[in-house]
């Protein structure tokens, strides 16, 4: 049981590319973290540079009270699940889980009784004698997690360990980490590019882009206040729609202006955050979920026509592909219901608590709905 | 899919027959028909156009002939010289995983700025070597020839050159390798691995007989280049040996040997502990015990040459081999000396011993004698050699050995010369290529599992090569059975104790005998020999890399 501290650690590979920058997290005991972000973002270098399989360019980690940047993999009290699980081919199931413990020469029968329960845990007792070749995809994934479990160790490392099952087993092993989690309680640190996966195991989630934290922050507040542009876009199931336009202001209330094709007023909640960027250039983001119908109550100034394009029923809901006269495509997410029209004109309303407006550029910040505790301000 | 099942497999085969009727009459033709000859009594001198003599069917006569009749001690003999060669197989095998690992490792720095820099350096500093290398060797202006050194230099022997011309050319050599070896390193810096895999390539390129050559004349006792570097090195072995009590080498010895005991015992002990515990099979056990079998055979040797390294006498004294001349005046004497003896057997032996040491040959010439009569044919054998200044061998302490004129070292100088060619070639490839293919994540699993480079090698990089290092065994002791042939004919004329199995094929059916019956029979014992070796090879080999 560890605490892991990473300080303005960055990766810099040949003197010139800056792989990871300035990243500072302080993960608690107990607590499972989880990077994500697309790939190429820098999560699995930060990841190996907490394991020890990456030299740290600059900046410290520590796990416990000790900055292991010069400690090797093995005294760093950590084991690691890997993609591809890397097995060792030739040993037993059994062995493969023994192998650490062996390695650090504990006693036969301790040795065994370490892995017999982490077998017995892991529902794979009856698979020991096995070669790794003899096992599906899943087993294997719990043989990989048993070796890392036995070791008993302050930090486990994951590195994308689901991406390789398929889709339905993927759903049940992210239910069963949960609760292993929840049972061992120790540091965890998860690497994703699922951010499904993200949302549904993380204490907290680490939101990263071109080797820079984006926003640390518990699941529902990365859903609801999005640090940046990026974020917003990144995280939910579905990306969020976006419109570039002007703010304008007239008669002390304030308006999204996107050209021709839309002028939307903004409520006065609003009002004192963009107080600064009258005239200035932004994106309005909004989750396909914050949008509606319009129905005949809703005010006109906060409405937005589209042509609708398509219509994919989901269940309860449909999702329609939309567009503004101009082509700037828009996907609503609307209650189902069987005679909605496609190739008309519909009125939607946004509902403008979950409307965000950002600075421009693609890591703009937030204005109207910042991160509430920024622990590490978005950078950019 | 069109026409029935049967017609489909009429046309597969009318396009397969071409190479059905070629294969068919130019290889299993002959070689069922080898199996025919080998069962008679066909020779070349009793049926040819001028004589009518049938060729006659004997059964298993040349078998019977070769592993326990009149031919046996030559067949068990030359077998033995066979394996003797095929030992430097698993050294090389073990050369070339140690050099593609070296090359693999990617030590080079990466940018060409501090590899130009080293190189330059590397270059600057072997320049300064060589030339002080020079310095240090060349001889002086060319002696009096009336001086009482050139006199003393007769004496022992060296009439072919003077003493000057053997200082100069070794410090020709002495020089040359100096600035080769600066100039690889150099190159190898600026270059990198590609270079080092080039260079230790390259013997796979040379053609095989003008390398036998090249060795040839690095091999000369006096003025080869191994001698020059070989014999000041043993000089300063010898004045460390004379001028220190003989107590530390016999120390040193037992030492040695005490070592390797305890160590075998150790690490039998763990493999015993594995094989009851199950951490690993048969194989591996069988594998463990025939490495630590020959660790302590090595320290055997070693240990017997420090502890009679004070005595100045290693080895029992060694001789030249006999030539023709000679095996017949050995014949001569015999004839006379043991008048129930058949003489045109002796003079058969005499014909086939030729290039044997004499006691080789005294053992060959013992089966044609009374019982009781190998100790006075060893006598007669030796007094025709002439005793060699050999390595370990002279009762003169340590002196370089005389290669591919010695019996006793011939066969290690074509064992060595076999590793050099071994080691960079092929096999080098196969494992570079396999190293590449060993995913990256077990190494770093292994990191963290906490396994050190040694274990790192043995727990993942030894059982990720396990496909490739079969591959090469079952390749190279096939080739080791067969082979030996080329480099006795070109270095040794098989003298000096070299004649190997395909060798005696030869000289058996087309250079001395022209028995084609009986050079069959030594072909399919070949074969029986290689077929039983490859399905061991299969049978562990299966047992090893299936996991």
């Amino acid at each position: 049981m560890a605490q892991v501290t990473l300080k303005n650690v960055a990766k810099v590979y040949d003197k010139k590319i800056r792989a990871v920058e300035d990243v500072n997290i302080q993960i608690t005991d107990g607590e499972f973290l989880v990077f994500v972000g697309p790939s190429g973002c820098g999560k699995s270098t930060t990841l190996r540079m907490i394991a020890g399989l990456e030299e740290i360019s600059e900046g410290t980690i520590s796990i416990g009270d000790h900055v292991v940047n010069d400690v090797h993999p093995k005294d760093r009290d950590i084991a690691m699940v890997f993609q591809n699980y890397a097995l060792y081919p030739h040993m037993t199931v059994y062995k493969n889980m023994a192998f650490g413990l062996m390695l650090r020469k504990l006693p036969r029968e301790k040795i065994d009784k370490l892995v017999r329960d982490a077998a017995k845990l892991l529902d794979i007792a009856h698979l020991l004698d096995r070669k790794p070749k003899a096992l599906s995809g899943g087993q294997r994934q719990r043989v990989a997690l048993g070796r890392a479990i036995v070791r008993e160790p302050a930090v486990f490392l994951f590195d994308e360990p689901l991406s390789n099952l398929d889709a339905k087993l993927r759903a049940t092993t992210r239910t069963e980490l949960k609760k292993l989690h929840a049972r061992l309680k120790t540091t965890t640190i998860y690497v994703t590019h699922d951010q499904i996966e993200a949302m549904t195991l993380g204490d907290r989630i680490v939101v990263m882009s071109d080797g820079r934290v984006q926003q640390i922050d518990t699941p529902l507040n990365v859903y609801k206040r999005p640090a940046n542009r990026f974020v917003g876009a990144f995280v939910g199931a579905t990306p969020m729609n976006f419109l570039e336009g002007i703010l304008e202001s007239a008669d002390g209330r304030f308006f999204f202006v996107a050209g021709e094709t839309a002028r939307i007023a903004l409520p006065a909640e609003f009002s004192s955050a963009l107080a600064d960027h009258i005239g200035n250039t932004l994106s309005l983001g909004f989750r396909p979920s914050a949008m509606r119908e319009a129905s005949p109550a809703d005010p006109q100034d906060e409405r937005i026509t589209l042509r609708t394009i398509l219509v994919e029923p989901l269940g309860k809901n449909a999702d329609v592909s939309c567009e503004f006269p101009d082509g700037t495509h828009v996907l609503a997410r609307i209650d189902a219901r069987e005679d909605f029209p496609v190739n008309a004109d519909v009125q939607f309303t946004l509902e403008m608590k979950h409307v965000h407006i950002f600075e421009p550029g693609e890591f703009g910040a937030n204005l109207v709905h910042p991160p509430a505790d920024i622990l590490a301000p978005a950078a950019v | 899919m069109i026409g029935s099942k049967k017609k489909r497999v009429a046309i597969a085969m009318m396009f397969l027959l071409p190479n059905l009727i070629g294969f068919l009459i130019f290889t299993a033709g002959p070689i069922f028909f080898s199996l025919y000859m080998s069962l008679t009594d066909w020779a070349l001198t009793k049926h040819n156009e001028f004589s009518t003599e049938p060729i006659r069917f004997v059964g298993m006569q040349n078998y019977q002939r070769l592993l326990v009749g009149d031919e046996s001690v030559f067949f068990w003999d030359y077998l033995g010289n066979t394996i003797f060669l095929m030992i430097g197989i698993p050294i090389s095998i073990a050369g070339s995983l140690a050099l593609a690992l070296l090359i693999n490792a990617k030590a080079t720095p990466q940018a060409p700025r501090i590899r130009i820099r080293a190189g330059v350096i590397a270059l600057v500093i072997g320049a300064i070597v060589t030339f002080f290398a020079w310095l240090a060797t060349t001889p002086g202006p060319l002696p009096d020839p009336a001086s009482p050194l050139l006199e003393m230099s007769a004496e022992v022997g060296l009439t072919d050159k003077s003493l000057f011309e053997v200082a100069r050319l070794r410090s020709i050599s002495f020089t040359l390798i100096t600035a080769v070896f600066s100039l690889v390193i150099a190159l190898g810096l600026i270059v990198g691995s590609v270079f080092f895999r080039t260079v230790y390539y390259l013997p796979s390129l040379l053609a095989s007989v003008p390398m036998f050559l090249f060795w040839k004349t690095l091999y000369r006792p006096r003025g080869g280049l191994i001698n020059a570097v070989l014999d000041p090195a043993l000089d300063t072995i010898q004045t460390i040996i004379t001028s220190t009590p003989r107590f530390l080498w016999y120390a040193l010895g037992i030492a040695l040997w005490t070592a390797a005991i305890i160590w075998a015992f150790r690490l039998m002990r763990s493999g015993i502990n594995k094989l009851v515990h199950k951490d690993a099979g048969a194989a591996a056990f069988i594998g463990r015990t025939a490495l630590v079998l020959t660790m302590l055979i090595t320290a055997y040797g070693v240990g017997a040459v420090l502890v009679q390294a004070p005595q100045q006498s290693m080895l029992r004294s060694g001789f030249t081999s006999l030539d023709r001349s000679q095996t017949q005046t050995i014949a001569d004497s015999l004839a006379a000396e043991f008048p129930t003896a058949d003489t045109a057997e002796l003079n058969l032996i005499a014909r086939n011993t030729d290039g044997s040491s004499p006691d080789d040959a005294a053992r060959f010439f013992a089966t044609a004698l009374p019982d009781d009569a190998l100790p006075r044919t060893r006598t007669i054998a030796r007094a025709q050699a002439k005793p060699l200044h050999d390595g370990l061998t002279s009762g003169d302490g340590l002196t370089s050995p005389e290669w591919l004129l010695s019996p006793s070292w011939a066969k290690t100088a074509l064992v060595v010369m076999g590793i050099w060619t071994a080691i960079g070639g092929a096999n080098m490839l196969l494992y570079l290529a396999g190293l590449a293919n060993i995913p990256p994540e077990l190494y770093e699993a292994a990191d963290i599992d906490g396994a050190s480079g040694w274990q790192r090698f043995v727990h993942v990089t030894w059982p990720q090569l396990a496909p490739t290092t079969f591959f090469i065994v079952v390749m190279s002791v096939i080739a080791g059975v067969q082979g030996g042939f080329e480099q006795a004919m070109v270095m040794t004329e098989g003298k000096a104790d070299t004649i190997t199995l395909s060798y005696y094929l030869y000289n058996i059916g087309f250079s001395d005998r022209f028995e084609l019956g009986l050079a069959c029979a030594i072909a399919w014992v070949m074969f029986a020999m290689i077929f039983v070796l490859t399905i061991f090879n299969f049978r562990v080999g299966n047992q090893l890399t299936n996991d």
